[in-house]
């Protein structure tokens, strides 16, 4: 064995080997922290999203005459729902609606529901029922008004409402890391009350 | 030979070095992808909320006047009257109504300010053969919801809903 076939290796070239490996993972252990951090935060937004909108549904599928009843009286609205200090809380055989302070896992989420009337008038072209039963097979005698809409049923009021439901939450805690927001709006047509 | 020896723990810790950047690569791509991923998602629920809203306000309309839906859409599509004298224009007139129009402005951490523009796009009648002798028919409601997407990108969504309906008594039946 000669003297340059044991140093096969130097100590300046594992040093250097250890530095060049050492300078690679810092870029990836921070992006592996971040991406760590990421689904934290992720999750806590899925699950008030997820609280949002099965608390949406429930509210939707309750009738608009029970809510209001149960808040303590009808009004002009728009009627608010587990504001500040108000919380709310209405259960059916069926269904639970909680809206307020909600606690889901470790975190806290608020949920306040916003229901406003929406006043709405029908319009569309007219046509003349007797003029349709005598030219049966020929729609363009049937009296229509082309380009002419006129409304039908007059202005409609506490018939359709908008429904806005507001998921606050902190995304590190109770209090703690940036306050959150997500807004659902949906619309709901008192068609089982009519 | 120790020449050619010399250097290969740095040439070694380079390769190394590289592999490792691209597993760093495609781990922020997959985070990215997830990431859209997870919006669309919420995206799709916000859209279909506001959708069924609006067909509701549809069937309302159709529970109001059904015998003038009847009337635009027997011009437009019935068996009984000759192609050549039918006329889409009156179906259209019913559906294409200013209060089926909804424009929401939604602003949020998650998605940022987003405007909805939701509107009614069809109202189809489904008649089967078996159905017309009893009056059942089934309303088929279409709306469609367009809005600019989280990378700049218009996005068109379409939500239907099919209602069971009696013609004999004009009530939609949920």
């Amino acid at each position: 064995m000669s003297y340059n076939q044991r140093h096969g290796i130097t100590l300046t070239e594992i040093m250097l080997a250890l530095f060049i490996l050492s300078a690679a993972f810092i870029p990836i252990i921070a992006v592996m922290s971040t991406g760590v951090r990421g689904t934290q935060k992720d999750e806590t937004i899925l699950r008030g999203v997820q609280l949002a909108q099965k608390t949406m549904n429930t509210a939707l599928q309750l009738p608009f005459g029970d809510l209001v009843a149960n808040r303590g009286g009808a009004g002009a609205g728009p009627w608010v729902f587990g504001a500040a200090g108000q919380e709310f809380s209405y259960a059916t055989a069926s269904t639970n609606l909680r809206l307020g302070k909600v606690l889901e896992g470790t975190l806290e989420y608020t949920l306040v529901l916003e229901i406003s009337d929406i006043p709405f008038n029908f319009s569309l072209s007219v046509h003349n029922p007797m003029a349709r039963n005598i030219a049966s097979t020929t729609p363009a005698g049937w009296g229509w008004q082309a380009g002419v809409r006129v409304p039908r049923v007059g202005d409609q009021t506490g018939l359709f409402n908008r429904y806005v439901l507001t998921a606050t939450w902190f995304d590190r805690g109770l209090s703690d890391g940036s306050q959150k927001t997500y807004r659902l709006v949906s619309y709901k047509a008192r068609l089982h009350e009519l | 030979m120790s020449i050619k020896r010399r250097g290969t723990a740095v040439v070694i810790a380079l390769i190394f070095a590289i592999l490792l950047l691209q597993m760093g690569v495609i781990y922020t791509s997959i985070l990215r992808t997830s990431k859209t991923q997870t919006s669309r998602i919420d995206e799709r629920s916000r859209v279909e909320f506001l959708a069924n809203g609006l067909i509701e306000l549809a069937l309302l309309k159709f529970r109001f006047l059904p015998s003038d839906f009847y009337a635009s859409y027997d011009a437009a599509l019935s068996p009984t009257i000759p192609a050549v004298n039918r006329s889409n224009e009156y179906l259209r007139s019913f559906i294409e109504d200013p209060v089926f129009t909804i424009k929401e402005q939604v602003e949020d951490s998650l998605l940022g300010n987003v405007e909805y523009n939701a509107q009614i796009s069809e109202m189809i009648l489904h008649t089967v053969a078996t159905g017309t002798r009893w009056g059942v028919q089934a309303l088929e409601i279409r709306a469609t919801v367009a809005f600019t997407g989280p990378d700049a990108e218009n996005v068109t969504r379409t939500v239907t809903k099919v209602y069971r309906v009696d013609r004999s008594s004009t009530a939609p039946v949920n």
